[in-house]
């Protein structure tokens, strides 16, 4: 009987190994707005490095078929106490030294700056301009770092598979009723809980902006897109973000990621 | 029996264990079904998608084509959300090879900025000018010791003749050292420039640093700028709390247009003209006591809040009447008439500020506040009315008085107005004369306004940019309207003009209505 009882436990615990996927569970109609926000959790939590990531990349803006412009980029993120600081620079063209910074706080709005070499300061960023677009691409300041969980509801929609990864699909409806985007429908990974597609909509309900992610590959203990593209429908206009290294956990200083830290010099360069 | 792995006799199992197993497999197996089923449906959709062409070739959805009977409104429409569209990981982008670090020369981050620019006079005598600056900028780091330098190349002939300046801006090592109790402390010993108060281009508490106004406001305040030399700390005692304090022993004075120079001041050409002398101004030097200054720096309920003070000789000129006549030889007795007070020299010198401030910037709903408050209780000097008044010269010898003004500014910033990349910057600039009296050749209350607006299109492969300096209590103003076009992502040309007016000739602005321009520049990053 004991070795019987042994064999029941072993069947038990040999179920999903990923904790978050053993709480989310298979579809629930009962539990749409529970779910969703928890798949929204975790999103934001399984991808988050243990203590940094240094990404480099390079962002090619396409007007139509026309390439507008090409530019190296550099993404750096640390993990303080569980909030994540993130700091986005383009490292040539005319935009070269041209820094955004996110600083995840306990409250409803985190501090953003923009910091503009000829300026030698940095800038506040109001947290109303969250949904603009960061200089001229198809990202917005929130999707560099200034979503927060709970400005949003959250209603998970039944599974789907998209191409050979079967994923979540969570719709997100932004509390703020003046909001540029109010609706984000998402459709997670359940693997990686890498957002695979993004369907972004204006105000009157009409598909906008769509974000693609591809190309997802495990670095360290995480997974990033090593491919992302942002398409804004309306205006047929395209941000690529390809990914040539990335690296997590190599130490970076939490003192890079300060508002008068900005201006330095990095010492990651490509 | 025994079992060779588990190195231990096997029970064999009774009916009770049996019958467990069998129902858990049972549970199992049922439970599966619709999930398999799901699957199976999910599968037939995915292979029975058409591929429709749509409008764009890079924007292929796969859809299911139509609705599946029986499906509700609900289902109909999360099926149509449901459109994939991973084509778009199809868009081609640059890949280039990545440069290590180590392949830079000697470990030295490099880089540079060439402008070169052509002015037109656009009223007489029409001159045609030229202004062209090359800047360079090196970094070496050795562990965190930091080898810094910014260079610069000035050639212009706006006073003449053809002028070259060399310059290095700043010229420094830093340290940072990290101490238990601090975030960091950073310790540089060389030249290095000072950026303060929250202002743009007009920054009441931003007085430390020499500039070069030979073309006037045609570069930003930024970029006139030359370092001070001396000693500066950086200590960060927290993440939201710092402190930078600096010692200069050497004066540097800022460059200010000359005699027959285009931005020559006009009260100064009509006091030469009438046959004034201008005497020389003082020299660069060392001096142990040249600049001495700090700025504590933390945030309160989301407002970041700086708190100044600095005590040091003004780099810019403050011009004083040096010598006077206050009579005449006559050829009669009694050989000598008195006379009005008269100027016949006048001399800049440069007077030991102190200056107490403090400055601020938040987020105020959809656009962002900043202000700068700047007091200067010693060192400042105002004109008295002597011109008027000849015999205030006797009371105020040097035509000057020490006066405490409050120098103030408000602005709000706006992204994106109205439409995307339309930027708006409005700021409202004042000063305050707190021992105002009315011998003085000034107003009580100084009022002016600054307007930026900058719109990019096409990625910013197109800008244009006007902007506003408008003295409100004088009337006179400066405006400069450019545009801009970017063929290459390492080159920019810009054509713009830069026009004066309002107020009269003792105007800082309605000075130069005859000196309005229109510029062509290019400019090429590198």
């Amino acid at each position: 009987m004991k070795h019987f009882l042994r064999i029941i436990l072993l069947a038990i615990i040999m179920g999903p190994l990923n904790g978050w996927c053993a709480q989310i569970g298979p579809y629930d109609s009962a539990r749409t707005t529970e779910d969703g926000r928890m798949i929204a959790e975790a999103v934001k939590d399984v991808n988050r490095p243990a203590k940094d990531l240094l990404i480099k990349g390079v962002m090619t803006l396409k007007s139509g078929d026309k390439t507008a412009d090409v530019r190296k980029v550099i993404i750096k993120q640390k993990t303080c106490e569980n909030l994540i600081r993130a700091m986005f620079r383009f490292m040539d063209s005319l935009k070269r030294g041209v820094t955004f910074l996110t600083i995840e706080i306990d409250g409803p709005d985190n501090d953003q700056y923009l910091y503009i070499p000829a300026l030698e300061r940095p800038r506040k960023v109001a947290s109303s301009d969250r949904q603009n677009d960061f200089e001229d691409t198809d990202f917005t300041n929130e999707d560099l770092g200034a979503r927060k969980i709970d400005d949003y509801d959250y209603q998970r929609r039944k599974d789907v598979k998209m191409g050979d990864r079967l994923c979540y699909k969570v719709i997100a409806r932004s509390k703020d009723t003046t909001a540029r985007f109010p609706k984000h429908i998402s459709w997670i990974d359940q693997e990686t809980f890498i957002p695979v597609q993004v369907k972004v909509y204006g105000r009157d309900n009409q598909l906008e902006r769509v974000m693609v992610a591809g190309d997802i590959q495990a670095v360290g203990n995480i997974h990033i897109p090593f491919k992302t593209v942002s398409k804004d429908l309306k205006r047929d206009h395209t941000t690529i973000l390809k990914v040539v290294s990335a690296q997590a956990d190599t130490g970076l200083d939490v003192h890079e990621f300060n508002k008068d830290q900005m201006g330095e010099t990095w010492k990651a360069s490509f | 029996m025994e079992s060779v792995l588990l190195n231990r006799p096997v029970k064999r199992m009774g009916a009770p264990e049996i019958f467990f197993i069998t129902l858990l497999l049972a549970v199992m197996f049922f439970m599966s079904i619709p999930f398999v089923m799901a699957g199976e449906i999910r599968r037939d959709s995915a292979s029975d998608a058409p591929s429709p062409s749509l409008q764009s070739p890079h924007l292929q959805p796969r859809q299911k084509d139509g609705v599946v009977n029986g499906e509700d409104e609900e289902e109909a429409a999360e099926t149509s959300e449901d459109k994939v569209f991973s084509d778009l990981l199809g868009e081609e982008g640059a890949t280039p090879a990545p440069i290590e670090p180590e392949e830079r020369p000697y470990g030295i981050f490099f880089e540079g900025e060439l402008r070169s620019a052509v002015w037109y006079q656009t009223h007489e005598p029409n001159q045609w000018l030229t202004a062209n600056r090359l800047d360079l900028e090196a970094e070496r780091p050795f562990g965190n010791l930091m080898l810094a330098a910014k260079f610069r190349m000035d050639y212009e002939n706006l006073e003449n003749e053809n002028h070259v300046e060399m310059d290095f801006r700043e010229l420094l090592a830093d340290y940072r050292f990290k101490p238990e109790a601090m975030a960091y402390l950073d310790v540089s010993v060389g030249k290095r420039m000072i950026y303060w108060g929250k202002g743009d281009e007009i920054r009441p508490l931003d007085r430390v640093c020499p500039e070069d106004l030979t073309t006037f406001y045609y570069y930003d305040k930024n970029d006139r700028k030359t370092g001070i030399r001396g000693l500066f700390v950086d200590a960060a005692f927290h993440e939201k709390l710092r402190l930078e304090a600096f010692w200069s022993p050497y004066f540097e004075k800022s460059r200010i247009p000359g005699p027959g120079s285009y931005f020559e001041p006009a009260a100064m050409k009509t006091f030469v003209d009438a046959g004034g002398v201008l005497g020389d101004d003082q020299s660069n030097g060392w001096q142990s006591d040249a600049a001495l200054g700090g700025r504590l720096l933390f945030s309160v309920a989301k407002t970041d809040v700086g708190l100044y003070a600095y005590r040091g000789i003004d780099p810019n000129p403050t011009y004083g009447v040096s010598k006077m006549v206050t009579a005449v030889p006559i050829p009669f007795p009694p050989y000598v008439m008195p006379i009005d007070p008269t100027p016949v020299e006048i001399t800049p010198f440069h007077p030991k500020v102190t200056m107490l401030g403090f400055d601020f910037e938040r987020v105020l709903g959809p656009t962002v506040l900043r202000g700068e408050v700047a007091y200067l209780p010693q060192g400042y000097y105002t004109s008295v009315k002597w011109q008027d008044q000849a015999d205030l010269l006797y009371q105020y010898p040097s035509g000057l008085k020490e006066t405490r003004p409050f120098q103030y500014l408000v602005g709000i910033d706006k992204n994106d107005l109205f439409v995307h990349n339309l930027f708006l910057n409005i700021q409202y600039v004042g000063a305050f004369i707190s021992d105002y009296d009315n011998n003085l050749d000034a107003n009580q209350f100084t009022h002016g306004m600054t307007c930026t607006v900058r719109y990019s299109f096409m990625d910013s492969r197109f800008q244009t940019r006007w902007r506003l300096f408008g003295n409100l209590t004088d009337g006179d103003y400066r405006n400069l309207l450019e545009f801009s076009y970017k063929p290459v992502n390492w080159a920019m040309i810009s054509v713009g003009g830069i026009w004066y007016g309002g107020g009269d000739k003792t105007d800082s602005f309605g000075q130069y209505d005859n000196n309005d321009f229109i510029y062509t520049q290019l400019k090429v990053i590198f």
